[in-house]
């Protein structure tokens, strides 16, 4: 039985709105970071849905772009984490607030 | 080409401040020769004034072009600006060369030479001028230079002051003369004739007479126009009552002085009443008016050059006075007389500049009374001054005699009073001519308390350098022979020519010879210090010496009357224009950003969010737009 296109991106949508309330609500900058994971990777799954649903590889190919650029992103993106915690002894992202005013 | 005769100064002054101007030598030789092209090309029409090669057509092109209104730059060729153009090109290369041993230790040399070649340029545009526009903007344009050359020595307060002070002093004046080319505008009124409204001088002229035959211009309108043209002469050429910036312009270098007072700024002023004579002898009363403080200032400054301690300010004085004659002369309806006195005069009175500058340069003071025995040592400089003297005084044969013959008859033709005001004014002047002369040359040197050679860097003063004496010798000849040219008859004397009658020649001979002996007998006693005409003149001498009182008068309308309303004004606009209006949009936009400020809290988190919601309302906006527009 073919499960049909909107049951995978129903799914999708709860991944990407979880990793969205990650993103707003964690105050862990890892799990911030992991959050915004997730959000790539329910785009990836609308990506494959459609490349599936279509018939052709286009989908696909999005998707392996896109998990290369996330795997870059969270190499730079902990290497940012590592070096605030560096200079602030902390990984709060509260507390990243130099930029207010 | 003949353009050039205008462009070669300005490309000299434009050239020397941009590129020469660490190059001294080099600067003030781009100075000299650009302005001795334009006297060759001058000279060249002068030559064809007597059939010697072709006289170019006047020259004009559209400056500004609007609806309704056309302005145009051109040069005028008439026996009037080619005479002129020739004193003013003439003149003024004789004195830059003077100035280039004048001004040679002075740090400032190349921006010298720069606003000098400004400062002609500009003259020689007011001389070729076509019409009331053009003429107005090189008006300005030696307004301008006059102002950066009398405040050369900007170190000096007095000579900042005294740039500022001719400065304003003529933006009064200038004030009425754009007022009355504005009024001139409206009544060049075409709607009968067809033509178009203007302001050229050629046009004016034969459009403004008849416009007043057949009542489509008023007298009094044409009179209004013409008092505030004459403003702007008033002004230019120091007339009572704005003649108080003139001696305070001697704190400039002395060329500078020499320029002013012979070939431009002061000439400018009654050049523009012989160029524009067609209107103001369209009214009797104008004229009447022109002639008075003609008289007035003819008088006024012979007076107070009487008492006038400084040698420059004497001849200043000297200069407001003979414009003063000059001014008589157009108000007597003689443009003729008026414009060969301004010649010769530009001869004499460059000719007593430059020897003053002769003397200053050697003694290092200005001070009459410091000064003495000059002759014996400065012979050259000394005889060119008693010849420039002599011709200031209007002795027979020099160029001077003719050319004050020549008013002294039109104010005897005309009225009495103004021939008294003249002769009397005549004697004054070679009474203080003859005290100047005295004082400085004649006697023993150092009659004063401290004598010159002991302020002086020299131990004794010595004859200028050949470059200053050349132009001196120059103008000695031109002050001398000027007065055999047969000017008069080239200006075309329409007006009937009053000749020199042999009366006048006798009353004005004697009154000078009368006024050079008895101030000769005067100021001949050795070691004085204080001027003797203190004491016999009593309260009169002060009255004179205050320069009547009218500086005193200026400074206290302006500290009294014009500084407290300016200030009351400032505090109108702080309250209502700066404090209401500004503020208030100042103020309103600053609260607006302390309430959207809020939302910047440095949290990214915050950002995200707002990030986010934002992405999501051009969303459902492109969405909503695409559902309505399908």
């Amino acid at each position: 039985m073919m499960i049909p296109a909107s049951h995978y991106l129903i799914v999708a949508f709860v991944l990407f709105s979880i990793g969205l309330l990650g993103v707003f609500t964690r105050r862990n900058t890892i799990l911030v970071l992991l959050s915004i994971e997730l959000m790539f990777n329910a785009v990836n799954l609308i990506f494959v849905t459609f490349s599936r649903s279509w018939g052709n590889l286009d989908g696909q190919v999005a998707a392996l772009f896109s998990m290369a650029i996330a795997a870059a992103e969270v190499a730079v993106g902990l290497a940012i984490a590592i070096l605030l915690f560096r200079s602030r002894q902390t990984i709060d992202v509260a507390e990243f607030n130099s930029l207010k005013d | 080409m003949y353009s050039l005769i205008i462009l070669s100064p300005f490309l000299a002054f434009a050239v020397i401040s941009l590129i020469t101007r660490r190059f001294r030598g080099l600067s003030a030789l781009i100075a000299i020769a650009s302005l001795l092209v334009s006297f060759a090309l001058i000279l060249k029409l002068f030559l064809a004034l007597f059939g010697i090669g072709a006289m170019p057509e006047a020259v004009s092109a559209s400056w500004l072009s609007l609806p309704g209104m056309n302005f145009e730059m051109g040069l005028l060729f008439d026996r009037l600006s080619i005479l002129m153009g020739l004193l003013v090109s003439g003149v003024g290369s004789l004195i830059f060369i003077f100035s280039a041993g004048y001004m040679e230790e002075d740090p400032g040399f190349s921006r010298f030479f720069a606003f000098l070649s400004l400062f002609a340029a500009a003259m020689l545009g007011i001389v070729f001028s076509t019409n009331f526009v053009q003429i107005f903007i090189f008006w300005e344009l030696v307004g301008l230079a006059s102002y950066l050359l009398i405040g050369f020595w900007f170190q000096k307060d007095s000579a900042a002051d005294a740039g500022k002070k001719a400065f304003m002093v003529n933006r009064v004046g200038d004030f009425g003369f754009i007022l009355g080319i504005i009024l001139i505008w409206f009544l060049s009124d075409p709607s009968a004739e067809g033509m178009k409204r203007t302001v050229d001088f050629a046009g004016l002229a034969a459009m403004i007479p008849g416009s007043l035959a057949n009542g489509m211009v008023s007298s009094v309108a044409v009179f209004t126009a013409g008092i505030l043209i004459f403003c702007g002469v008033i002004g230019k050429s120091a007339q009572f009552p704005l003649h108080v910036w003139l001696p305070d312009a001697m704190e400039g270098p002395t060329p500078v002085s020499a320029l002013i007072h012979a070939a431009t700024m002061v000439a400018a002023g009654v050049y523009l009443l012989a160029r524009v004579f067609f209107l103001f002898t369209l009214s009797a009363e104008l004229l009447q008016i022109i002639a008075i403080i003609g008289a007035i200032t003819a008088l006024m400054a012979a007076t107070m050059g009487v008492v006038e301690k400084d040698i420059k300010r004497v001849l200043a004085y000297s200069t407001m006075s003979q414009l003063g004659f000059m001014v008589l002369a157009m108000g007597l309806s003689d443009p003729v007389a008026g414009i060969y006195h301004l010649l010769t005069h530009g001869f004499f009175k460059a000719l007593l500049f430059l020897g003053a500058g002769c003397v200053i340069h050697a003694v290092h003071t200005q001070n009459l009374f410091d000064m003495g025995g000059l002759f014996k040592r400065m012979p050259v400089t000394s005889i060119a001054f008693f010849i420039g003297t002599f011709a200031l005084c209007g002795l027979f044969p020099t160029a001077g005699f003719f050319s004050k013959e020549e008013i002294l008859a039109a104010a005897m033709h005309k009225s009495p009073v103004f021939f008294g005001v003249a002769i009397f004014t005549v004697f004054l002047t070679s009474f203080y001519m003859g005290r100047l002369v005295t004082l400085a040359f004649l006697g023993h040197p150092g009659r004063g308390q401290t004598p010159f050679y002991e302020k002086g860097s020299d131990p004794f003063p010595d004859e200028a350098p050949f470059v200053m004496t050349f132009p001196l010798i120059i103008l000695s000849f031109l002050s001398v022979t000027a007065g055999y040219f047969g000017i008069p008859a080239l200006l075309g004397a329409e007006t009937e020519h009053h000749g020199s009658s042999m009366n006048l020649t006798l009353i004005s001979s004697a009154v000078v010879l009368a006024g050079l002996t008895v101030s000769f007998l005067v100021y001949r006693v050795k070691r004085q210090s204080e001027d003797p005409l203190a004491h016999t003149l009593g309260p009169l001498y002060t009255l004179i010496s205050r320069r009547y009182f009218m500086d005193d008068l200026y400074d206290f309308y302006v500290q009294k009357i014009q500084q407290p309303f300016a200030a009351l004004c400032n505090k109108g606009n702080d309250l209502f224009v700066i404090k209401g209006l500004s503020n208030l949009t100042g103020e309103g936009l600053y609260r607006l950003g302390s309430l959207t400020r809020k939302m910047f809290t440095g949290n990214v988190q915050t950002y995200s969010l707002i990030l986010v919601f934002q992405i999501l309302v051009v969303f459902v906006i492109a969405v909503v737009f695409m559902q309505l527009t399908k």
